[in-house]
Order: C-alpha cells, then structure tokens, then sequence
C-alpha cells in the first residue's frame, strides 16, 4: 500500500500564497479555516539574515497523535497513510486540536459567508455543504482529488514548483528521491509524530 | 486571551467539579471508614460526590461543538483519555446516585434499608472511581505532548492534590454552614463537629503544603526548559495571568487556608464551635476559589508547541 507525502522545498518557496488560496478555493473552506497556513520566520542573523516561508498542511503523521486523541474513530488513519475526518463521528471535543504539535485542526463554530454584506455567494452555497459546524475540520490531501487521480491542489497550483507529492513508501518515487538527495526533514521530529510532509533546506 | 484558547471557562469548570466532587466523596467515605468521631463529615461528602462530578459533566456536553453525539465516546473504550474519562466518571455519578439514595431511603421508606457493611463497600469500591476521576482530570492535560508545560507527572499529581484538598475545603464549608441551617443538631455533636472539623485541618494541611511546592516545581522547571513551556511559565509568574496566579491561586487558594487552618489547630480547643465553624467556612471558600483559579490558569497556560514553529 501506498504512503502518500508531500516534499515542500523551501528554498524555492517564495511565500506567495497561492496554495493557501489553491487550497481554499478547492475545499471551500469557511472564513477563519485554514487548511493550509504559510508561516513567516526569519533565518540567520543580521545582516545576513532572510525571511523564508513555510508553508503548514496536516503532516498526516504516520503516529498521528489526533487520530490518538480521538475519544469516537472520527479522526482517524486511511491505508495510504492520509489522515481524516469522518464529521459525522466528530462530537467536537477539541481534543486533537490540542494534541496536534502543528495547528494543522481548525474548530468550526459557524459558517459566515466572506462578504456578509452579499450574504452567500453561489459558490459558497455549492462548498459550505460539504462542512459542518460544531465539528474539527483540517488537510486531507485533496481527497475528492485524489480519487479522480489528481496531485492536492496546493501541489497543482504552486508556481514555484516547490510542491512535490507522491508515495513515501516507493523508494523510486520523486518525493523520495528528493528526501535521501536533498536532506529532506520533518518538522518537530522530537514529538515522535513522524510526518509524511518532509521539507527540503532552504 | 490565554496561550491556549481551544479549551476555556467551560472546561476549566469541569476539571475543577471533577476532582471538586471527587475529593468530597473521597472525604465522605474515609471518615465513614473511621467511625463514629467523624460522623458529621460523611453525609457532606457523599451528598456533594456525584452532583457536583454530574454538574461538571452538564458543562462538558455544553462545551461539545456537536453534544448529540457524546454517546459516541462511549463507543471506544481506551482509544483516548477522554473515552476512558467518560467511562469512570459515569460509573462514579452512577455509584455516587446509589450511595445518596441507600442514604435517603430510609427516611421515605423505613424497610429500604441497605446494611452498613454493603454501604461500605459501596463506598470503597465507587472511591476507587472517585480517585480515578480526580486522577483523570490531571491525565487529561499530561498526556498532551504537543503542550509541554502539561506533560510532566507533576501536573496530575498537582490536580489529584488539589482536587482532595479542594474536596475537603468543600466538606468543611458545608459542615460550617450547618450552624447556621440547623443550629441545634449541631450543637448537640458539638463534640464530633469540632474532632472532624480538626481532623479534616490536620489532614488538609500537608495537602496544601504539597500543593505549593508541586506547583513551585511545576513553575520552577518549565520556567527553566528550553521549551515553550517556559513562556507558560512565564505567563503565569510574571505575564498576562500573573495576577490571577498570584493572588488567586497561591496567596487566596494556598496560604490563606494553610494559615487559617494551623492557627485554629493551634489554638485547639480555646477556638469556641462558633468561631471554629466560621473558620472553616471561610478556609472552604478560599480552598474553593483558588482551585477554580488554579484550572483557568493551568488551561490559560498551555502553550502548544505549534507556537514554535
């Protein structure tokens, strides 16, 4: 069975955003959900310091501390190594939102449309069905994309080419080939979580 | 706004009437075991135990983002600390029910008589319960390694301290607020009330002197880690919710009870029912308040490492 991960190369990582908003258009998620956030930090000191950006999906953990956590299997581990969320096994207790070392989990407490003014838009009314309020919400890969074969959104979209996805567990595959090449890493690796994002330096 | 804001006042409630009623029980159960000198304290305590445990869980259902399916926790045992939580503690408020109504019974139906040996294993077995939720509400938070500053042994053994001390304070409140209900009984056991109200003091203060240097560890160490836990720290010493931890939680919840409680051991029985009562209820409030305060400030705190990223 397949593993799939992410390799995210920061180094040509230009901070644009555009898999956050790649991301937003295809899950249509609510105001205030992020599925996928870019992080601004700083490396090295003045004056020869950077920015650099990092761009934060679920990690889908191989030991998901979530997926631990989850008091009712909503949370839970797919063979190909996504992890996701069956809302309607989700009571909202928070506690992966707590236990998960990335943020990656957002807690759903009502639906707003973007421009209240407006009220909802087409496509909001089309998206915000396939949410649910009172539940927690997060990445999942691209699920409905992944079934018609297609790479995750943010993967498709980035300009930069920094995005690489594929199956962890084929040593051949690019995103390994990338890892063992490059020195890909993982983020928090002392939380035992082993990730299937790896970043490459930037 | 706290460094950790996905749980707030709701649960702070719950762990505080988790261990609150828990400790009380406890309380009720041990002086039931000890005879007929500790008699006054025994009816408080198992009439707080499960109502207030129960009242807690009311909380945490209102807390749910989806509270119509909270019967689905109970579907997998021992998958998560809240599943296994859920469980104890519905068989505490189940067992805890049983114990009041065996006590009631009698006074409505005189044959409905339960015989004290079946009360008293009633009691120990469902205190074994009651200690796991008092145990409970501190693994909750330890078990998280996402948010260092809970996941150390010090942070349950923190809570299950508290939660007896704040269990105790509890009794002795309701003991104090007796006199002013019910007068005459109580000075007719005049001798029994002032032996529990000592002996609840006398067992109540090395509890708190743990409480304040578990908790001066606790502080201690996570001020010292290289971790986010430091910032938690921080915050509760120095920053935000400094304030609140200083005044609440140590001077109100710690050092005014201790004090009270060694001055009215000390002055033993120069102390009149009345005055000695009235202690007790104020050291209650106090033990009370600061408990509440110590969970909203141990929530507050809890920088998760997703900070740091």
């Amino acid at each position: 069975m397949a593993r799939y991960g992410m390799v995210i190369d920061l180094h040509r990582c230009t901070g644009c955003g555009a898999c956050a908003m790649a991301c937003k258009a295809e899950n249509g998620t609510p105001p205030g959900v992020w599925w996928r956030k870019l992080l601004r930090g700083e490396i090295g000191k003045y004056p020869s310091s950077r920015i650099i950006y990092t761009p934060l999906p679920c990690m889908h953990c191989q030991n998901a501390p979530c997926v631990q956590v989850c008091p009712t299997g909503a949370s839970y581990k797919r063979p190909d190594g996504i992890v996701a969320v069956d809302y309607d096994k989700c009571m909202g207790c928070r506690y992966c939102e707590i236990a998960c070392p990335y943020g990656a989990r957002t807690f759903l407490k009502e639906i707003k449309p973007y421009y209240p003014e407006f009220g909802f838009t087409p496509y909001e009314e089309v998206m915000y069905k396939k949410h649910q309020t009172g539940v927690v919400e997060k990445c999942n890969f691209c699920l409905e994309r992944r079934e018609k074969g297609e790479e995750p959104a943010c993967v498709a979209t980035c300009p930069a080419l920094a995005h690489h996805f594929g199956d962890l567990d084929d040593p051949n595959s690019e995103v390994s080939r990338l890892i063992t090449q490059k020195s890909g890493y993982q983020l928090l690796p002392e939380m035992g979580t082993e990730p299937s994002v790896y970043y490459l330096p930037p | 706004m706290g460094l950790q804001n996905v749980w707030g006042p709701l649960i702070a409630w719950y762990l505080f009437l988790a261990g609150l009623g828990a400790g009380a029980y406890l309380v009720g159960v041990v002086a039931d075991y000890l005879g007929e000198r500790y008699r006054p304290l025994v009816k408080p305590g198992i009439y707080l135990g499960a109502p207030l445990v129960a009242i807690g869980s009311v909380l945490l259902l209102f807390d749910l983002g989806a509270p119509l399916r909270f019967w689905m926790g109970f579907l997998r045992p021992q998958s998560s600390m809240i599943s296994v939580g859920i469980i104890i503690i519905s068989v505490f408020i189940i067992l805890g029910a049983i114990h009041i109504a065996a006590l009631l019974a009698p006074r409505f139906f005189p044959r409905w008589q339960l015989s004290e040996r079946a009360q008293r294993w009633l009691g120990g077995i469902n205190g074994l319960f009651a200690l796991g939720t008092a145990i409970y509400t501190g693994l909750l938070l330890g078990v998280v390694k996402a948010v260092p500053f809970w996941n150390t042994p010090m942070l349950p053994l923190l809570f299950l301290v508290s939660a007896l001390s704040t269990g105790m304070g509890a009794v002795v409140l309701v003991v104090g607020l007796r006199r002013w209900v019910t007068p005459k009984a109580v000075e007719a056991e005049k001798e029994q009330v002032t032996e529990s109200v000592h002996a609840l003091s006398r067992v109540d203060l090395p509890f708190i002197v743990t409480e304040l240097l578990v908790l001066f560890f606790l502080v201690f160490l996570m001020a010292a880690s290289r971790t986010i836990a430091a910032e938690s720290a921080r915050y509760l010493v120095t920053g935000g919710y400094a304030v609140a931890f200083w005044l609440g939680v140590v001077v109100i919840g710690l050092l005014v009870p201790v004090t009270l409680e060694a001055w009215s051991l000390t002055r033993g029985k120069g102390l009149s029912l009345a005055r000695l009562l009235d202690l007790g209820v104020v050291t209650g409030l106090c033990l009370l308040v600061g408990g509440v305060i110590l969970r909203y400030a141990v929530l507050a705190a809890g920088a998760s490492v997703s900070g740091s990223l």
